[in-house]
């Protein structure tokens, strides 16, 4: 059985069928990347996963146990979990308070009425250490609200990671990153993440996307055009036609 | 004991333990009395409003059946030593209508969370209203007596007060505690961003719905305190009137900004609803006015401004 | 006994639509604007106080001309003043600065007219009985029934036939697109205000004659305008109407067999209709969950 397999899944908003009928099998290793044109359907498949839409029709299958249907809330105890594409943040909050509230929710004490946030040493250690691990740690006492745009994007992955998930979901991490900024965020993925744990991405960036992925499905109109490895989709003349050629100079533009 | 002289309780504490002593203002023993009251009540309501985010209009309900709940216990139920029993069951009550309720709307956002909020609690305000076997209807019920607690005689408007100033520091240090808690960080992390809150693993409705049944306890407590305070209980209480003024006193302080502001809300809402009323007999104009101009000028409240510099 | 249950039903009906009239602007302005406004019930309020003033001095007609036209520009001036500055921002803001309006107004007629009731005779030419067999209605409560169903089916024509009302729908479902697609947000606001100032101004005129007018009455009249538009659905003038009617002929009727409990019937009915579909009976998703 594989780590993850999708069954079917549909979803429609009024005529729109924004996801169709798309069936796959995601094995447990490597980087899988999703492409395709704006409004191909990315975004919504990857809210269908995570339970943030309840999908038409289709199952979720994670490590054998079905999770469709369940509220994202709870599809984070199956190892799921995702970051935004606009980094979804506690804005009034500092860096370190945003790592604790995920890693007090993994810890489960988030519930806990009578012991202070500030003196729970546990999750305190566990955050310092994921800091330290993307690098923020000297921002850690910093407002939210006043980070840069690279800083937020890091941040919110890194916020992803504090429910120890074995398959991440990402939403466009490089979108609005360039050189140094797009440069760290590759190296925490490649050289961190991709050894630790399943990661599905999506991206715009085409040399990002072939450089990076281990298998890459093609989306258009929501339906699944193509999968295969990077060099099977570049050879891909459907692909190629329908798609590549011309977003690539979107994507440069 | 650094830490501890910084803490502003302490001095608010200190304030309110000498407030019987103060020349003129100790003959007004009673306002003073239902001061500590509405801190119980703001400091609960802004558990929902200042911490999570929820815009509850229906807290008045909740306080006036903590008053109810605490008056019939009283002339039916318990009366042996005093208020204790009476008070705790009026705020299992109020915890208990407003869990109900929480429950009901926990997954509501926004504009129609608050609109439900003011629907039921009108139904609560009209069946205490017209329920006049239990409630007393329109009359109310009266003859409350402040008999004595641990043999100390509460019909002793003094010793009343320090009764409820006792009430008020330890409602005070709960619902610190409970703001500063782990579950008071969850429910900040809720208000900013609960699309991300729900992402990160935390049942959002759930933590809504916890949070109004403990404010809901609180300001049944308060309201069973206001029962022995006036000896009486009125379906008036519940009124709408009554959510707006917490809602009104909360905002004023600056409880969306700071854990203080409601306490400083509360005092000038108390004192200010005291002078205008024994002044003007139109004051309802006035303070009609203020409402739109505390919107208008002062939406983060007097703590809002203090932040500021 | 027949006789009493039909003249209570037509009772009921007639208002219900009156209701029905005053809630629907409630109902657009919170779908569009996303305001509870507390003020609406202080429009019915004084459209009724403007109408009994000003018809001692200029007549019947020129004052059913003259007072709605008042009542639309307060609507005008307190959404640009006041109202204007909380869209978008927490849900008590515009609930508390237009519950603030309305208690002031409020004192301001009982300063002016003291807190007495005053009761308004009915136009001469609806001052007669209408009737059928041995059945004998009141004509004026027919009026008003009928003009309360005039205004609702002039609105209904404005939302379903015009492009301002497809606009307007498609504020209360996603209000940046309606920015995006080059209308003016703002105005639009503005003139949804309005329009829900002026049908509470006309139907306070038109039901002075029957139910007395005091300072209380727009307070009053505007929680039965929650109960309906929970229970009828956001923005829908069906949802409205039916909901207006439902509330209007309960209350009626339970006057009959159970008087206590009048105030208590329409809440329990909204509780039963919102348990079954949270969003009303004819509500659609919209903006302000």
């Amino acid at each position: 059985m594989s780590f993850l397999s999708i069954e079917g899944l549909t979803k429609r908003f009024g005529n729109l069928v924004a996801v169709n009928q798309i069936s796959l099998e995601v094995e447990k290793e490597g980087i899988l990347s999703i492409i395709g044109p704006n409004g191909a359907g990315k975004t919504t498949f990857f809210n269908l996963l995570t339970g943030f839409y309840r999908p038409d029709s289709g199952r979720v299958i994670l490590k054998g146990r079905d999770i469709t249907n369940r509220p994202p809330h709870e599809n984070i105890k199956e190892g799921i979990s995702r970051a935004f594409q606009v980094a979804s943040l506690f804005d009034e909050m500092t860096v370190l308070d945003n790592i604790r509230i995920g890693v007090q929710s993994y810890m489960g004490v988030k519930g806990r009425l009578f012991s202070r946030f500030e003196d729970n040493a546990e999750v305190r250690e566990e955050s310092l250490k994921l800091l330290e691990k993307v690098k923020l740690q000297e921002i850690g006492a910093h407002t939210v609200k006043a980070l840069s745009h690279g800083d937020r994007k890091i941040l919110d992955l890194a916020m992803a990671l504090t429910t120890r998930p074995e398959i991440l979901l990402l939403d466009e991490p490089a979108s609005g990153l360039a050189g140094e900024e797009q440069a760290r965020m590759v190296e925490l993925i490649t050289e961190h993440l991709r050894k630790e744990l399943k990661l599905v991405i999506v991206e715009h960036d085409m040399d990002m996307v072939f450089s990076i992925s281990d298998h890459i499905m093609v989306l258009n109109q929501g339906k699944k055009l193509a999968y295969g490895t990077p060099q099977e989709i570049a050879d891909n003349e459907e692909v190629q036609e329908a798609y590549l050629g011309g977003d690539r100079c979107h994507a440069r533009a | 004991m650094k830490k501890i002289l910084k803490d502003p309780y302490l001095w608010i504490f200190l304030i309110f333990l000498c407030y019987p002593l103060y020349p003129y203002l100790g003959d007004y023993i009673s306002l003073g009395t239902e001061l500590l009251i509405w801190f119980i009540f703001t400091l609960s309501f802004n558990l929902c409003l200042g911490y999570t985010g929820l815009p509850s209009f229906g807290h008045g309900a909740f306080y006036g059946l903590g008053a109810y709940g605490t008056a019939l216990t009283f002339l039916h139920l318990y009366n042996k030593d005093g208020f204790f029993v009476p008070i705790i069951l009026g705020a299992l009550i109020g915890g208990l209508f407003a869990g109900g309720l929480g429950y009901l709307i926990r997954n509501k956002k926004g504009v129609y969370f608050a609109m439900l909020t003011v629907a039921f609690t009108q139904v609560l305000y009209f069946i205490c209203w017209r329920w006049d076997e239990v409630t007393g209807g329109e009359a109310g019920i009266k003859g409350i007596v402040r008999s004595s607690f641990l043999g100390i005689d509460m019909g002793n408007s003094y010793n009343f007060y320090y009764f409820v100033f006792i009430a008020f520091v330890l409602c005070a240090l709960v619902i610190r505690r409970i703001a500063e808690s782990s579950f008071g960080k969850s429910l900040q992390a809720i208000k900013q961003n609960p699309i991300r809150a729900e992402a990160l693993g935390y049942n959002t409705g759930f933590y809504k719905f916890a949070v109004y049944t403990i404010s809901g306890f609180f300001a049944g407590l308060a309201g069973g305190l206001y029962c022995f305070l006036t000896q009486s209980a009125f379906a008036s209480v519940l009124d709408w009137s009554k959510s707006g003024d917490v809602v009104i006193a909360t905002l004023l302080g600056g409880g969306t900004v700071s854990f203080y502001g409601p306490l400083v809300g509360s005092l000038i809402f108390v004192v200010a609803q005291e002078l205008l009323s024994a002044f003007w007999e139109h004051w309802m104009l006035l303070y009609g006015l203020s409402f739109v101009i505390i919107i208008l000028v002062l939406p983060t409240g007097l703590m809002g401004i203090l932040k500021r510099k | 006994m027949e006789s009493l249950i039909l003249s209570l039903l037509l009772n009921g009906i007639g208002l219900g639509l009156v209701y029905a009239a005053v809630a629907i602007g409630f109902s657009l302005v919170l779908g569009v604007s996303g305001v509870i406004n507390f003020s609406h019930g202080i429009m019915y309020a004084m459209g009724a106080y403007f109408f009994w003033v000003l018809q001692g001095h200029i007549g019947f007609w020129p004052s059913v001309a003259i007072t709605p036209l008042l009542v639309a520009m307060i609507g005008f001036v307190i959404e640009r003043v006041l109202i204007r500055r909380v869209y978008g921002q927490d849900p008590l803001f515009g609930l508390v600065i237009t519950l603030g309006f309305a208690m002031a107004v409020e004192e301001l007629i009982r300063i002016t007219f003291g807190s007495a009731a005053y009761s308004i005779s009915a136009p001469s030419f609806a001052k007669g009985v209408f009737s059928f067999g041995d059945f004998i209605y009141p004509e004026y409560r027919l009026f008003i029934s009928v003009v309360a169903a005039a205004m609702l089916a002039t609105l209904w024509l404005l939302m379903e036939k015009t492009n301002f009302g497809a606009v307007v729908k498609a504020g209360m479902f996603n209000s940046e697109m309606v920015g995006a697609l080059g209308n003016n947000l703002p105005l639009l606001r503005t003139i949804v205000f309005v329009i829900g100032a002026t049908l509470a101004g006309l139907s306070g005129i038109i039901a002075a004659p029957i139910w007395s007018i005091k300072s209380q009455m727009g307070t009053l009249i505007l929680m039965p305008s929650f109960v309906i538009v929970l229970m009828g659905g956001l923005g829908s003038i069906p949802g409205t109407i039916l909901g207006g009617i439902l509330v209007g002929v309960s209350t009626s009727l339970a006057t009959l067999i159970i008087p206590r409990f009048v105030d208590i019937i329409p809440y329990m009915m909204m509780a039963f209709i919102i348990y079954f579909r949270p969003r009303g009976i004819f509500g659609e998703q919209n903006i302000v969950e």
